[in-house]
């Protein structure tokens, strides 16, 4: 019942706010603006929708940050005005997208005029701007919709260059990514970050943390291995439960002596190759905050 | 078909919510390009087939029927900046979301999020266990009485944020989430002849909160904050009892997670001393702590564990453009995590041979990381890439300690590639790599002893009948890699674009006597996106991959092998477009198919050694959809989809726990999905 309430509180709020859009219904070309020098001619009938910007946050002129279609694209005097005696109209100063012939970087540094800060900060160098990925090949600025931002459709545009990624998660132990419950941002931050890998926290293990808290510990018997989740997991997805990179014991048995019972050959019946493997008995694998060893608890069997 | 309708709340949510917003008639198309979309849509659907296995995530309950609402209201007024959006997401099902985004453009923002994310095992149980879900269970033979039960988790988060632009380019963010988990988990106890089967009970809440100050100048840039996160767990033990006497009593109570909490307060920054050099960084400290009391009843040395590991980061880049076409990126990493927890001796060994001492484990690691890579532009739009990488863990271990353990590790990584950005028609890049790692020498164990052994209080002395020290752990061992890269965009066509991308390393390991011997990963993928018309596309692709691991060890007085193998092949075809104006189309259908293979064999010795068999997981779905629009504002879409799942995975088929429990899955399931929405959308 909690999530009812909670709607019904926020639609009350959302009601309050004394927010309600205008009708617009002053047209483009009319609107006494400086983009109306480019919007004479990339109008409504344009097939791509230039005014669509209008619905995002780049397109509200009540912010004094907000750009105009020349602070992204250049004066473009010569595209604004044709030279005399010049059969094709040039382009803009700076074109976005695939087909521009403005480099990367030059692209990339329109955006980083405004957008430096808090996230934007470790940009430069970072793994994405190494390898000369334009913002607008994960952004699209023109639209009311921009794909990367809205957790369902953001992963279609990480596997666009991500192909071995977008193969895991279609294994049978996988995160909830398909299903639209996370996203690749959940973990990842794709504009740089001081983590490795481009993980969120300064770690593979704080990232991870920050949904599985429980593993964080410290215990009074820790699992060595913990320190980094991925030498043992796959977060993306695995054939084996519980995104193991491989089941058990062939997993333990990569790590462990062969003394006592570890080096074990497993079976599909024995307690070392079926049901959870070497987990039947160890489970709290992670660690555990169980001081005692009456009958060898510290070894993650109680 | 029982399909048990759900009370009609997203109706009436819905009603209530075009009552809340003023309706909008037909607008114009200037209008609906340049004003924000907002809409609503009521859905029903109903699940047929078996679903355990495509319901993991879904939400999809013991009902076969489904209602819910979507709806996005997506309000800005021009002339303030204020933003005001209300969205919600399968409101009504179990797997929930809303929230609401209040901004003023360039002065503040608040927002507020609901989350729930459910995950159904797809593994069914007979079991007699009684008391699942709560931290008293009490194991009962399946031959006196049993039961089917599914076991899951359900998380609900609450999220908000606040946001506040100050003058002088300084802003301040709140972040703060509360997520409550709830449900059971499969879990078990036992020893050699007596395995039981558990339900872990999770109940358990996750708080974090993050408060920062920001300044954003054209030249620096700062961000000043505190991380702090703490995890309570409603059950800190469990307690089980039994009605048959198993050897397994004696793992009562069983630890559960304890609470435990951090802090952190971080400075980052970037600074850009010209407009081709930059430099950036971060420094952070941060303090975890778990002292939660141990279970009643214990006779140690102290109540609890007193927990804490002090963790510090520096972090430090420089971007820098020397010359026009040349571009060096460095890195400077270090991160100490000092685990400061007090070493306590809770028990004490008996016997002479040990691989422990009754003393806790603190685990301390420091990772050193510097990098260097330099870019050259060459002629034509192609760009030179090299680097280098080195990569230092310093690790702690008790003195003594059951896996081998060096203090060491060393990684060198020297790369190179060739790149051609993004261009009209043909883009892409080959690399190749290279990574040496090594460490110290190996630290033995050093009350190792077997049983012919004698043990003085630092070494083993006497012959030795079985190995030890003779595993290099795989994050420890001596490994070269080897990877080669290539990656291609070619639009030949104005409507026809192909993406290639094909990967292979190659790791050989310093095999001590036993542990990982080599391993490799394959993968080629193929993208095609053909523009068929004005008012139709089609996509397909296609992923290929072989992963391949070696491994050695010694069991049963045999040394034996294992070649694990997985080979991976999946695919997706697609189609979408438009019949007339009114009608959207679209099909989509994906294939995965994944093999496994565990190849055994006996290097020496007398064992048996058998391969386990190899298990395969193939999944087929499709999906269509079909959307007719009345007008600019309303229409209805349907969906269906088609779901084959498939598997000879025999993990579970041979197992039984002692109690008698057994768990199943269905190998071959078909599920199957129709769905109706009628939407509403306005500007």
């Amino acid at each position: 019942m909690k999530r009812y309430w909670l709607l019904a509180l926020m639609l009350a709020i959302g009601s309050t706010t004394g927010v309600v859009a205008e009708e617009n219904t002053a047209t483009a070309k009319t609107s006494p603006n400086p983009d109306a020098k480019c919007t004479r001619c990339h109008d409504e009938e344009e097939q791509y929708p230039v005014l669509s910007i209008a619905k995002t946050r780049h397109g509200v002129k009540a912010d004094s940050r907000t750009p105009t279609c020349q602070s992204c694209h250049g004066e473009s005097p010569t595209h604004i005005s044709k030279p005399e005696g010049v059969k094709i109209r040039p382009g803009a100063d700076i074109g976005f997208g695939k087909k521009s012939k403005t480099p990367v970087a030059v692209q990339n540094q329109t955006c980083v005029e405004c957008h430096q800060g808090r996230k934007m900060i470790h940009w430069q160098g970072s793994p994405h701007e190494a390898k000369t990925v334009a913002c607008t090949e994960c952004h699209n600025m023109h639209t009311g919709h921009d794909k990367v931002m809205d957790k369902r459709d953001q992963p279609e545009v990480c596997f666009s260059c991500h192909k071995e990624q977008r193969a895991l998660f279609n294994r049978p132990s996988h995160h909830p990514l398909k299903e639209g419950k996370i996203a690749c941002s959940d973990c990842h931050g794709s504009h740089g970050t001081a983590g490795p890998k481009l993980m969120l926290r300064d770690s593979v293990a704080e990232t991870c943390f920050t949904c599985h808290m429980e593993k964080r510990g410290p215990f009074v018997r820790t699992h060595q291995p913990a320190e980094d989740c991925s030498i043992c997991h796959n977060p993306h997805g695995t054939t084996a439960d519980n995104l193991l990179k491989t089941r058990a014991p062939f997993l333990c048995q990569q790590c462990h002596e062969p003394t006592s019972h570890r080096g074990s050959i497993p079976t599909t019946s024995s307690m070392f190759g079926a049901g959870r493997a070497c987990l039947n008995c160890h489970t709290s694998i992670h660690g555990t905050n169980n001081p005692r060893d009456t009958t060898g608890e510290r070894t993650f069997r109680r | 078909m029982n399909a048990q309708l759900k009370p009609l709340r997203p109706t009436v949510l819905a009603t209530a919510l075009l009552a809340a917003f003023a309706a909008h008639a037909e607008t114009g198309k200037v209008e609906r390009l340049t004003t924000p979309e907002s809409s609503v849509s009521v859905n029903a659907g109903i699940y047929g087939g078996e679903t355990d296995h495509y319901g993991i995530y879904n939400g999809i309950g013991d009902s076969r029927a489904a209602y819910w609402l979507d709806f996005k209201v997506n309000e800005l007024d021009t002339g303030s900046g204020t933003w005001k959006i209300i969205s919600g997401r399968n409101l009504g099902r179990d797997n929930g979301e809303f929230r609401l985004d209040l901004q003023k453009q360039g002065d503040w923002r608040a927002t507020f999020d609901y989350n729930q994310t459910i995950r159904r095992s797809p593994y069914a149980i007979n079991t007699g266990l009684q008391g699942i879900g709560s931290a008293a269970l009490n194991v009962v033979p399946t031959s006196t009485a049993s039961q089917r039960v599914r076991m899951e988790t359900e998380r609900e988060a609450l999220s908000f944020g606040l946001d506040k632009i100050l003058g002088g380019n300084y802003d301040v963010q709140v972040r703060y989430k509360t997520e409550d988990k709830d449900g059971t988990r499969l879990f078990a106890r036992g020893t050699s002849g007596s395995f039981q089967f558990l339900a872990e009970p999770i109940h358990s809440t996750t708080r974090q909160v993050d408060a920062s100050v920001a300044y954003t100048g054209k030249k620096l840039q700062l961000v000043g904050g505190y991380y702090a996160s703490a995890f309570n767990n409603r059950n800190s033990y469990l307690t089980v009892t039994e009605t048959t006497a198993s050897a397994a009593a004696t793992f009562n109570p069983m630890s559960l997670p304890p609470d435990n909490r951090s802090q952190q307060v971080y400075l980052s920054g970037g600074y850009n001393f010209t407009p081709a050099t930059r430099s950036t960084f971060k420094v952070a400290y941060s303090r975890g702590e778990q002292d939660e009391t141990f279970y009643p009843g214990l006779t140690t040395q102290r109540n609890d564990l007193g927990g804490r590991v002090d963790t510090t980061l520096l972090f430090a880049t420089l971007s820098t453009r020397p010359l026009s076409k040349l571009t060096v990126n460095t890195l400077l990493r270090y991160e100490d995590r000092d685990d400061k927890t007090a070493i306590a001796r809770y028990f004490t060994p008996t016997g002479a041979a040990a691989t422990f001492n009754g003393d806790n484990e603190p685990r301390s690691l420091t990772y050193k990381q510097a990098k260097l890579d330099a870019s050259y532009e060459l002629p034509r739009d192609f760009r030179l890439q090299g680097g280098v990488e080195y990569e230092n863990k310093e690790r702690d271990s008790s003195p003594v300690h059951i896996v081998s353990h060096r203090n060491e590790t060393s990684e060198l990584t020297t790369r190179l590639e060739l790149r051609k950005p993004v261009a009209e028609t043909l883009s892409g890049a080959v690399s190749v790599a290279r990574s040496d790692r090594d460490g110290s020498d190996y630290v033995p164990n050093v009350l190792y002893c077997v049983a012919s052994q004698t043990t003085t209080t630092t070494t083993c002395s006497g012959s030795t009948t079985v190995p030890s020290n003779k595993v290099s752990p795989i994050h420890y061992a001596d490994r070269k890699r080897d990877k080669v890269g290539l990656q291609l965009d070619w639009t030949p066509l104005e409507a026809l674009a192909l993406q290639f991308v094909a990967s292979a390393s190659d790791d050989e390991y310093g095999l001590r006597t036993y542990g990982v011997k080599e391993g490799s990963a394959r993968s080629y993928s193929v993208d095609i996106t053909y523009q068929l018309s004005t008012d139709w596309q089609a996509t397909g692709w296609l992923n290929r991959s072989d992963n391949k691991i070696s491994q050695m060890t010694f069991g049963s007085s045999s040394v034996w092998s294992a070649d694990l193998s997985n080979e991976s092949t999946a695919s997706g075809i697609g189609v979408r477009g438009k019949l007339g104006g009114k009608i959207n189309v679209g099909a989509n259908f994906e294939s995965a198919y994944d093999r496994d293979r565990y190849d055994m064999a006996r290097n020496s010795g007398t064992a048996t050694v058998t391969s386990l068999p190899g298990v395969f997981f193939r999944k087929n779905t499709l999906s269509a959809f079909g959307t007719y629009a009345f007008n600019l504002n309303t229409g209805v879409r349907l969906d269906a989809i088609y779901e084959q799942w498939k598997t000879d995975d025999w993990t579970w088929d041979s197992w039984t726990y002692t109690d008698g429990t057994k768990v199943m899955a269905d190998k071959e399931q078909t599920a199957h999905f129709v769905g109706i929405s009628a939407y509403y959308k306005w500007w």
